[in-house]
């Protein structure tokens, strides 16, 4: 089969690049959606996983850090700063709004911080220390087409793009960083209530225990202290937002792996067809001398299996090419395709569809008639 | 010469009809995903669209309901109920929350709905109107928990008991709870504040001419029309999901093009022969160009039908058993698409043609 293969690639150079390049079409295909499922998931968790604290306080009954608005009491940081053990406590206070520029809007998270919880990476720029100063992450601000000088207005409130950062990405929830002063400024002007019990300006609090303190006899004492108040580690934040990315939006992309997979069999199947209609007569005679379809299944997925293993390679560079597409056309959007997870789970499946759809055409082998091999 | 490209592509009738599922295939994956993203702009939308106000006034700056906070002040409120031309207004509470088992939560929007009853929602079971300590859940979203009515639901940190279930008011994003609106203000601990405020508009007084003054009596909100709303909320979804949408088309097409080229190719290499008797005994080369563009024509053309059907399929069998996603197909966007499939797989045939223009008619002698 190996020769019969080598051969095909000699004589029929044409075809067999063609044959390759379809199948590797199908399996990047394959690989990019795996790679967008696992990046969608992976930004949900990055931004909180990186929290700088040991803990971080999440209005009770919220497990979740970027899902949904948590709102604590407005003197929690003092309650929770009295508590043995806490070394510091920072606020942050976070607020959904709209980024509009022209022709395009983005729901966005505006971040508040004091000294920690800011940008993870500012990788141009600097942190928003003055008033009316942002910080964007960098994917935001290139699907916006925005750079460090440009000004943005948020609420009607103009604030000068100061930096660019890292880490804090994401297609439904990317992050915008300001100082506490740029947000009390903007809500003065936005004559919001502020004040009122019922619109606290603190939505979590960042908590770092004092060295050698024994953390988890940490947190029952934080939450005693703070009854209205969950305390969840960073990365238990950024494990239940991924889990929550994953319950609501798994069906829409496992729909979309799946029909990546069908297109990858279905090619794989068409390609098969094409090699039995292109060598029936080889086919009859191996009939002639007595294969039975047993043997006959194993030669076309072996040819299917050759076919797809030459594809690999190229399909890794294709989903590659695929995913700086999709990250220069819609920024925000990440595709993980060479994460090994991603790359192991999208070749295996990629291998069962062609073996699958290589089998189409035993149907056509099996009913063949080995006097064919004397027609002509 | 046409009759007979039309028996060839009979005689491999499997093949045209597998690359042509392949291609449906291919343009599937961007035909679903444009569903996917208007069905969930259109229900993004619900809320508004089944409300009579003529004109929501939102905090300053706003212009959306969905994804994005909002909070009128009182000096607001007083401001907008002076305006002329005004026959009722209702603060609305409107707040997203976290709905269902601990560990297994959805996001839900919760509505406070007024006394005055104005329902903007279909029942399919239970009461029409949510009492004291009763909520109305989008009935997709209680099957999806495994809930029915008269079962506890818990809303944030609250249990609720599910009084009715309702239609129309379901979708991944932007489900729509319904409770009374004493429940949503102690839910959210709102006292008599307003997320937004709901205006009605007296008879010969225009939505657009209301907003408008609503705007001019008061620096700190923004009013806008029901439609006005509706457009505003529906973009911020395509605008999320429009370029993902618009790429996976490209890259749907570049596969489909690469199975129109490989599958008019094999067609035609397993043909040469043949071809080279047509060509011996005189075949032009318009009609030698006009029968490979037919086999990739027939190819693509089938292909974009087999996409446009699947896509019914898909529409109905994601109903039966995937009701929690939204989908909407668009027949514009499912002809758009196969027309330009059309097209690309005339552009891949010049591969086929080219073999075609230079088919050797000595081929013949070839055993």
């Amino acid at each position: 089969m190996l020769l019969w293969a080598w051969r095909q690639w000699r004589y029929e150079p044409v075809r067999a690049t063609l044959a390759t390049a379809v199948f590797a079409a199908a399996l990047a295909l394959c690989l990019l959606f795996e790679g967008l499922r696992s990046g969608i998931l992976a930004d949900l968790a990055a931004f909180p996983s990186s929290l700088p604290a040991d803990f971080v306080a999440v209005e009770r009954g919220n497990d979740y850090f970027a899902i949904m608005p948590s709102q604590l009491p407005q003197r929690g940081r003092e309650q929770v700063e009295a508590v043995a053990g806490v070394a510091w406590a920072a606020p942050l206070t976070m607020i959904p709004v709209i980024l509009r520029t022209p022709g395009l809007r983005t729901p966005i998270q505006l971040q508040a911080y004091e000294d920690r919880g800011g940008p993870p990476r500012v990788v141009a720029g600097i942190e928003p220390d003055e008033e009316r100063t942002v910080v964007l992450d960098q994917r935001l601000a290139r699907r916006h087409g925005l750079s460090i000088g440009d000004e943005i207005s948020i609420l009607d409130y103009r604030m000068r793009v100061v930096g660019l950062a890292t880490g804090a990405a994401s297609p439904f929830t990317p992050y915008a960083f300001v100082s506490y002063d740029t947000l009390l400024s903007l809500l003065l002007e936005s004559n919001l209530p502020l004040g009122l019990d019922d619109y606290s300006l603190l939505s979590f609090l960042l908590v770092g225990a004092k060295p050698g303190v024994d953390r988890e006899a940490l947190r029952p004492r934080l939450a005693a202290a703070l009854p209205d108040a969950d305390f969840h580690t960073p990365a238990e934040l950024g494990a239940n937002d991924r889990a929550f990315g994953a319950r609501l939006l798994g069906p829409v992309l496992w729909l979309l792996s799946a029909v990546a997979w069908a297109i990858a069999g279905l090619t794989m199947g068409l390609l098969r067809f094409a090699d039995v209609q292109a060598g029936l007569r080889q086919f009859g005679i191996q009939k002639a001398l007595g294969a039975t379809p047993l043997q006959l299944a194993a030669a076309l997925t072996t040819g299917s299996l050759i076919v797809a293993c030459i594809a690999i390679p190229p399909a890794m560079l294709l989903a590659r090419a695929f995913a700086e597409v999709v990250a220069r056309w819609n920024p925000l959007y990440s595709a993980l395709v060479w994460e090994p997870g991603v790359l192991s789970r999208g070749l295996a499946l990629g291998l069962v569809s062609a073996l699958i759809g290589g089998l189409l055409p035993l149907r056509r082998l099996v009913r063949l008639d080995p006097s064919l091999v004397f027609s002509r | 010469m046409l009759h007979w490209t039309y028996k060839s592509l009979l005689a491999d009738r499997f093949a045209v009809l597998g690359a042509a599922a392949s291609i449906a295939l291919a343009l599937l994956l961007a035909l679903y995903l444009d569903a996917v993203f208007r069905g969930e702009a259109a229900q993004i939308a619900a809320f508004l669209e089944h409300s009579d106000a003529d004109v929501f006034v939102l905090q300053k700056g706003v212009a959306n309901l969905h994804m994005s906070s909002t909070r009128v002040t009182e000096n607001a409120i007083a401001a907008a109920g002076g305006v002329d031309g005004i026959a009722r207004m209702r603060r609305l509470v409107y707040r997203p929350a976290l709905v269902g088992p601990r560990g297994g939560e959805r996001l839900a929007y919760i509505v406070g709905t007024g006394a005055d009853g104005d329902r903007a929602w279909e029942i399919e079971a239970g009461a029409p109107q949510p009492a004291a300590g009763e909520a109305l859940l989008p009935a997709p979203m209680a099957r999806q928990q495994g809930l029915g009515v008269g079962d506890p639901v818990r809303i944030k940190e609250r249990e609720f008991v599910i009084g009715g279930l309702t239609r129309g008011t379901f979708s991944m994003a932007n489900p729509l709870i319904y409770i009374t609106e004493a429940d949503a203000r102690d839910l959210f601990e709102e006292g008599d504040g307003a997320d937004a405020l709901l205006v009605w508009a007296q008879p010969g007084t225009g939505p657009a001419a209301l907003s408008g003054r609503i705007n001019a009596a008061s620096d700190d909100v923004a009013a806008l029309t029901r439609a006005e709303l509706v457009t505003s909320d529906t973009q911020l979804a395509l605008d999320m999901g429009g370029a993902l949408v618009g790429l996976m088309s490209t890259i749907g097409m570049l596969v489909a093009a690469l199975i129109v080229a490989f599958a008019s190719y094999s067609f035609v290499a397993r043909r040469m022969r043949e071809l080279a008797v047509i060509k011996a005994l005189g075949a032009t080369r318009a009609s030698m160009l006009a029968s490979a563009a037919l086999q990739t024509g027939v190819i693509g053309a089938l292909g974009g039908g087999f996409a446009a059907a699947g896509i019914v399929v898909l529409d109905a069998a994601l109903a039966l058993w995937v009701p929690e996603v939204a989908v909407k197909p668009a027949l514009g966007i499912t002809v758009v698409l196969s027309g330009v499939t059309l097209l690309v797989a005339e552009l891949a045939a010049l591969v086929p043609a080219w073999q075609l223009l230079n088919v050797d008619p000595a081929e013949v002698f070839n055993a």
